[in-house]
Parts: structure tokens; sequence; C-alpha cells
């Protein structure tokens, strides 16, 4: 769709479901008297439907699965109940702020619509089932009303984890000096003349009671932690819709079956990973999914079938999209991957190099972008998520009998299992569940190679690099000992001094006024009352990982340079990633120059390509704020417009390089990027 | 009886009660001293519903004040905690009521260091936007009272924007705007 069309379309659709949701909350306020009067309920059920078509004629997907889950209930019950109208009113409401964001952002807020469609539907499930499956096939199951759970000031949930875990932290320190006094006063006690062994064992007391204390708070803070969890059944509620959506865009049929709805997740991550589960049904309909006839043809006589699964694996909660679909051409995938110089036409791959290849950035094997699955968003995107949840997504699959997609998430958000290390003064919190092994560097064999140090583990090589250097700290003395993580598919040994010890800490975003802290992705306070720096694994990688398959024979990979896209039109922003990414650049994009900071913020980025005229931040002050800054001011810039007159303006501002649109030549463009980025951008 | 002839014929039995038995020395003094009741009562009015409460804060050779409204608490300064690549102004941190809290040292604007640690440093925290913050101080001096009319409006300082600044209090002090200063501090962060 073009661009200037899909916008005229949100303008249009922002106007007319302004006018929609008024006449909706009209129809539930009539309905409150008499909830059963078919006539009210129909014409409720009318507007609904109306604002559904609407939304998703806009593009406006997420909206119109929420409109849908409304209409959905309203249709379904002989008369509407009043936790149910509570519960429409409530996502009127996101609807109504959802429609404000559109006029004012001029795109949808997906993820504001998809939490309020999870909310809606957890509010009707607590009551007890309202939606009944429409056939047999589906397993979903509705939560039972002791398993309910309403709604929780989640903030407030996580205020009190803190304030738990700093009252430990505090106990701890108090119990540590007491059990010292207690010891003092034993010695002293046995001496002649010394303290009156009353006074000792009063200490012995006071001990007691404070080990009473650490176990009550212990309990507290496991409450506590429990209420943060709910069970998946709500998030895996929600993806019916998306999946019957998908059936009936892609004109397939299907059925879907959901396991492990009872297991408990923290509810802010569920609200992260909803929209990558979205995408693999999504995906998995689109592309896994055989037609009536296909699937006749290979002797597969049901219509195919898709399973959500959940299973708790300790700390993680293993998340599983597994379809009995066509499954995914290796050789399609080897031949796009050379195709792309993703791979050389000599390079041999295992069957599973060759599927991961699916994962990395750029890949696809469909030559048409779908509207359902397609626009701009593909497996390298939910991959890179689940990295940056310190997870890995895994992929298998077999020609002609489908494909599964996996992936391990944390349990909770807000506490977690971490490594306490330590290099130089500072003290650092990694997360146990990116750590691999520690060993010593006394005897570990350190090598030299393309300038970066490198030690060998498991059969294989690994860049080291000194924690201390990564965050800019100077230390006395060199590391001692390697951290090995991993992060989605890349290992990287952190040099440390030591690791102190391992604790579950709550973790807590930076916040004010540092909301762009680098390689920083929190807070944890610790049990002896430090505060210390959460290690931001997946941006650490993205600044020196090595694949995983790295002999010990080779030389360390080529570096793959990476380069920041930002322009507001998102034809020139596909236009140019795809010229990038068709020779072997990863490539991020960005709306406008506000965005670009973020991305630059993060890390990582080895040039960048912009345009001038964008909303917030313009071409112009990116530039300016790039050389203004210590982190970015070498980063090259080339500055891609439609005016002549900006060449100036643009070198001035710290572009090496302009570009006019009207006379776009990806040759030229390519080479210069490739001058820039081979002389650092001198 | 409309209102407007109640009120004339009130005024008119005011001035004959008045009146009565008085020379128009004591009519005249009865008057005066009507009127400055009436205006002493206007201030007192003025005073209770206008005055601004403000702590004021000393940070390098500089006074400046924040509003008792956006103020928490005044701690004295405790374990402070370094956060590795964050800007000078805000590279350390501290537990609040068990709550990491960034630690502002508006020192760094005026390019100085933090100041050293004494009995007196104090961190005066404000609530920030949706967050808290800790502004680092050489000590508090007070809190006290002023009218909004007393503040002067100022566009000129040396280290801080003119949206940072709410204006001058008599004495020189500073009265931050912390929209204004988030603002400025999100510049020098960027």
């Amino acid at each position: 769709m073009k661009e200037d069309l899909l916008a005229e379309l949100l303008r249009i659709y922002a106007t007319e479901a302004a006018e929609l949701f008024d006449r909706i909350r009209d129809a539930l306020r009539a309905l409150r008297p008499d909830p059963a009067n078919p006539d009210q309920r129909r014409g409720l059920r009318r507007l609904l439907h109306t604002a559904k078509g609407g939304a998703y004629s806009a593009g406006l997907a997420a909206m119109g699965d929420l409109v849908h889950s409304l209409e959905e209930s309203v249709a379904e019950q002989a008369a509407v109940d009043t936790q149910t109208l509570l519960a429409l009113e409530s996502a009127l409401r996101a609807l109504e702020e959802g429609i404000q964001t559109i006029a004012r952002e001029g795109q949808e807020p997906t993820e504001a619509m998809l939490a309020a469609r999870e909310d809606f539907l957890l509010e009707l499930s607590s009551e007890g089932p309202v939606t009944k499956p429409r056939d047999e096939s589906r397993t979903l199951e509705v939560a039972r009303p002791e398993e309910a759970v309403g709604r929780i000031n989640l903030a407030e949930l996580e205020g009190l984890a803190t304030r738990i875990v700093a009252a430990q932290s505090s106990l701890s320190r108090l119990g540590q000096e007491l059990r010292e006094l207690f010891a003092w006063s034993r010695r002293e006690a046995r001496q002649e003349g010394g303290i009156d062994p009353a006074a000792c064992a009063r200490i012995e007391n006071s001990l007691s009671l404070l080990n009473e204390l650490e176990a009550s708070l212990q309990a507290a803070s496991e409450d506590s932690n429990r209420m943060r969890l709910r069970p998946v059944r709500g998030l895996l509620e929600g993806l019916r819709t998306s999946f019957e959506d998908a059936l009936q865009r892609t004109e397939k049929r299907g059925s879907l079956r959901v396991k492990g709805g009872e297991v408990l997740l923290d509810r802010r991550m569920a609200e992260r990973i909803r929209g990558l589960l979205v995408h693999l049904v999504r995906n998995a309909v689109d592309h896994g999914f055989e037609s009536e006839e296909e699937r006749a043809t290979t002797g597969k006589g049901a219509p195919p079938q898709l399973e959500l699964g959940c299973v708790a694996r300790g700390i993680r909660v293993e998340f599983t999209v597994k379809d009995d679909g066509r499954g995914i051409d290796l050789e399609e995938v080897l031949k796009r991957a050379r195709e792309r110089d993703l791979l050389s036409s000599e390079e041999q791959v295992s069957e599973a190099e060759a599927l991961r290849l699916v994962l990395r950035a750029g890949f696809s094997t469909r030559d048409e972008v779908t509207l359902l699955s397609g626009r701009g968003v593909g497996l390298d995107a939910v991959r890179e998520a689940v990295e940056a949840l310190n997870g890995r997504l895994e992929i298998d699959s077999e020609r002609g009998r489908g494909t599964t997609l996996s992936f391990q998430v944390p349990v909770s958000l807000a506490t977690e299992r971490m490594l306490v290390v330590k290099r130089g003064e500072q003290c650092f919190a990694v997360p146990l569940v990116a750590a691999v092994r520690l060993f010593s560097l006394a005897q570990a064999e350190i090598e030299v190679v393309g300038g970066e140090r490198t030690v060998i583990f498991e059969g294989q090589r690994v860049v080291l690099r000194d924690l201390g250097a990564i965050y800019g700290l100077s230390c006395a003395h060199p590391d001692s000992a390697a951290l090995v993580t991993e992060v989605g598919e890349s290992q990287l040994a952190l040099g440390v001094d030591a690791v102190l010890e391992e604790q579950e800490v709550a973790v807590r975003s930076v916040g004010e006024p540092l909301l762009q802290l680098p390689l920083v992705a929190g807070l944890a306070h610790l049990r002896d009352g430090t505060i210390a720096p959460v290690t931001d694994l997946s941006q650490v990688h993205r600044a020196g990982a090595v694949p995983l398959r790295a002999q010990v024979a080779d030389s360390l990979p080529q570096r793959v340079y990476r380069i920041l896209v930002v322009d507001d039109s998102l034809t020139t922003r596909t236009l140019e990633r795809n010229v990038l990414q068709h020779v072997g650049y990863e490539v991020v994009v960005a709306v406008d120059g506000k965005e670009a900071l973020r991305h630059l913020a993060r890390g990582g980025i080895d040039l960048v390509i912009t345009d001038y005229e964008m909303p917030y931040v313009d071409g112009i002050e990116l530039l300016q704020t790039m050389r203004a800054h210590a982190s970015y001011m070498r980063i090259p810039a080339i500055m891609v417009t439609s005016r002549g007159d900006m060449k100036n303006q643009a070198l001035a501002a710290g572009a090496q390089h302009h570009v006019l649109k009207r006379a776009f030549d990806q040759e030229e463009l390519l080479d210069t990027v490739a001058r820039l980025l081979a002389s650092g951008g001198e | 009886m409309s209102e407007a002839e109640w009120l004339r014929q009130r005024v008119l039995e005011s001035q004959r009660v008045t009146r009565l038995g008085r020379s128009e020395d004591e009519v005249d003094r009865i008057k005066r001293e009507r009127a400055r009741r009436f205006a002493e009562s206007r201030q007192e009015k003025e005073r209770e519903s206008d005055l601004l409460t403000l702590v004021t804060f000393k940070v390098g050779e500089e006074l400046l004040a924040v509003e008792a409204t956006r103020t928490i608490a005044i701690v004295s300064e405790g374990r402070r905690f370094p956060l590795p690549l964050a800007p000078p102004h805000a590279d350390t941190v501290f537990a609040f009521r068990g709550e990491p809290v960034v630690v502002v040292a508006l020192h760094s604007l005026m390019g100085h260091g933090p100041p050293p640690c004494s009995r007196e440093t104090r961190l005066v925290v404000v609530h920030w936007r949706k967050g808290k913050v800790g502004f680092l101080c050489e000590h508090v001096e007070g809190v006290s009272e002023t009218r909004p009319g007393d503040i002067a409006p100022t566009d000129r300082h040396a280290w801080l924007q003119p949206d940072a600044i709410r204006g001058v209090l008599p004495g020189g002090v500073t009265l931050l705007d912390l929209e204004g200063l988030a603002r400025q501090l999100d510049e020098a962060s960027s």
C-alpha cells in the first residue's frame, strides 16, 4: 500500500472512529438499564462491526482485533452483564486513546491495543467463561474463578517487591553485625572479668528474632513475586483472534491447539512477548499453512494445525509455535542466501545452520511482501526482540512436515537471578540466564586475533573484552577471570576480577534523568545495599560478538557493518534498506531523528544515512547532536535529501556526503558507504 | 427591591449610623479604620492563598530554590554508587526508601566537580517527571515563604537556560523550574 494512501486512510478512519465511538458509548449507556434488550444489543453490535471493518481497511490490525473481541463478547451473550459492560467501557476508553494517538502520530499504537485487548479478555474471563469455543478442535480454556486475576496496580506491586528487597538487604547487614557482636560477646564472656553472660544471651535472643524476621520477609518476598505472576492462558486466549484473522485474510483453513495455559508468567513479560507471538502465529499461517489443494496433493487430509505450547523451565518459560504445514524449503533458503551474499557459493553449511539463515536480518524467501506478515517485520525482528530479553529463538523444520519456532524468556522482568561481578571498584549484575561459564585467565590460552583478545572455550575461539573497558572504567590491574556469556547466536567472554555471588534481585529501570544510559538494562539493588548496573548483554554483544560457529582454526569473521537509515518516508526507507541489505549490511531504520538518537544510544551503529526534513528532530539537528556527542561524533553520516540547496548545510552540520534523492544512484551510494566505513568517516 | 437598590440603601444607612452624634473628624477616623481593616483582610487572604513555600539550598556559590510541594525529603548524603557511562551531572545513584534514585550534581553544569562530602552535604529529593531525583547540595539553607509577586522574572543566568528558571527571589536566590531544568539536562545528556 502506498504510504500517502495509507496516511489518507488513517486520517479518514480517525474522523470516522471518533464519531462511531461516541455512538458506541451512547449505546452502552442505553444498555445499562435493560441489558437483555435485543434491539439495543443489535445496534451496539452493528456499530462495533462498522468500527472493526474500518480499522482493518485502514491497516489498523491490532485495533481491529480489539474491536472484534468487543463485538464477539456482545454477540455471544443473551444479555450483556455488568462485568462485560464495565469491560466494554474500559476497552472503549483505550480505543479512544488509540484514535488520539493515530491522529497525533499517524501510526497505530499496536502494543497499547494488544494490551487493551488482553485486559478486556482477562476482565471477561475473571467472572467465568463468556466466549465459548466455536468448535471442538479448539482446546483453549478460560480462567477458573479461583485462578482469576483482577486489575492489580503493577507499579505498586513492583514498588512493594523493591522495598522488600531493600528491607532484606538492610536486615542482612544488621544480621551480619549482630552475628559478629554475638561472637565477640561470647569470647568476652569466657574471659575473667568479661561481660555478663546474660548480655550474651540477650544478643543471642535478638539474633533468633532477626532470623524470624528474615524468614517472614522471605515469605513476603515470595508472595509479592507470586502476585506479579499470572497464568499465560489470557495471553494465549488473545492469540486466537489473530489466528482466525490470519486464516480469514489468507483464505485458508486450519485449527489451533493450545497447551500449557496454567504456566505462570510475569504480567510485564507477557506484555513484552505478546507482539512476538502474534507475529509467529501470523507467520505460520501465512508461510507455513498449505492451501486445501496443496494439502490434498501431498496426502495430508485434515486442515493444517497450529500448536501453541508453553512449558515452565525453572527460572524460564519456553514458548513453542509449531505448525504441521509445508515446512521450510532449505534449497530455496540456501539459494536466496547466496543471492544475497549471506553465504558464499562454496560455503557448505549444516541443515541447522541453513535454517538459522532464515533468522538473519532482511532474509525472506517470499518475493512479495504480504499484507499479513510482511510490512518489513520478519523473523529477524522476532529474534532481536527475544535476544533483548536474553533469550534465543530456535527454529526446526522438516520439508513437508512443518516448522517449530521456540524461545525461552525469564519468568519475571522485575526480579531476576544475577551474577554479581566486580571489575576494578565497580560492581555489575549480569543476568544468570546468559552466563555460560566462568574460568580463570591465568590458565587460559589467550591469543590476539584481528586486534582482539580471544580465548578458547569448548573448541571455539571467543572474543574476550575487558568489562571495565566496555564501560569506560580505568582499572589499575588487568582482568583475571573470564565470564563467557551467550546471547542468541553470539558468545562473548567478559573480563572481570571475580564473580562475587549469585542473587535474586529486583531490577529497576534507570529512570529519569537517564533514560538513555547506554549498555545498562536497569539497576539492581543487591543484598549488601549496593546498587549495581545490570549489563545489557544484547547491546554489549552487538558491539563485539562472534558467531558460534567460528572454529579454532578460523580467523575472526569479517565484521558485518550496521547502518542506521533515518527517513520519515516508508518508500525511501524501504529503498535504502533493500539496497544496503542486498550487499550484506545490517540495517536499522528510524522514522525521525528522535528515534535515530535512541538507536544511537543503544550503540553498535557504524554509519548513518539520514533525510533532512523529518518530524521532531530533523536531519541537521541529528547531525549536530551526533557531532557534539563524544560517543557518536566519529560515526560517518550521509544526508540524502530532495533539496539540492541543502548540500552545504548538510556538510557544515557534519555529514561527510550529500546525495540528492532525485539523482539517487545506488552504486554511488554503496561506493560512498564502503569508502566511509573503510576510512572511519575521514 | 432590586439588588442595586438594596445595596444603595445599605450604604446610606451605614453613612447615617456613622454620622449619628459624631463630629466630621470622628466620622473620618471611622472611615479610615474601616478602610485599613478592609485592606488588611485582603492582604491576609493573599498571604494565605498565594504564598509559596520554598526549600533553598546551596550549589557551588549559588543559592537555588525549589517549591516545597515538589520536595519529597532532604536526606544526608549516604552511600552513593557510580553509574558508568552516565553524563557527569547524573553519574551516581543512591538508595532512597528502597528505590534507586539518580543524584543530580548541578555543579557539573557550572564546570565543577561534585563538592567534597561534609557533615552538611545533603540530597534534596524532588518529584521529577514520573520519578524522583536527588539534588546534591553543599547545604540546605532552609524553608521560607515568598509571595509570587516578589519573584522577579529573568532570562539571564550563567549556566541555567532561561526556561530552567522561574525567577530570582530577593537575596539573589534562583527559583528553579524543574520541567525546564529537566529539558536542559536532557540536552546535556544527549
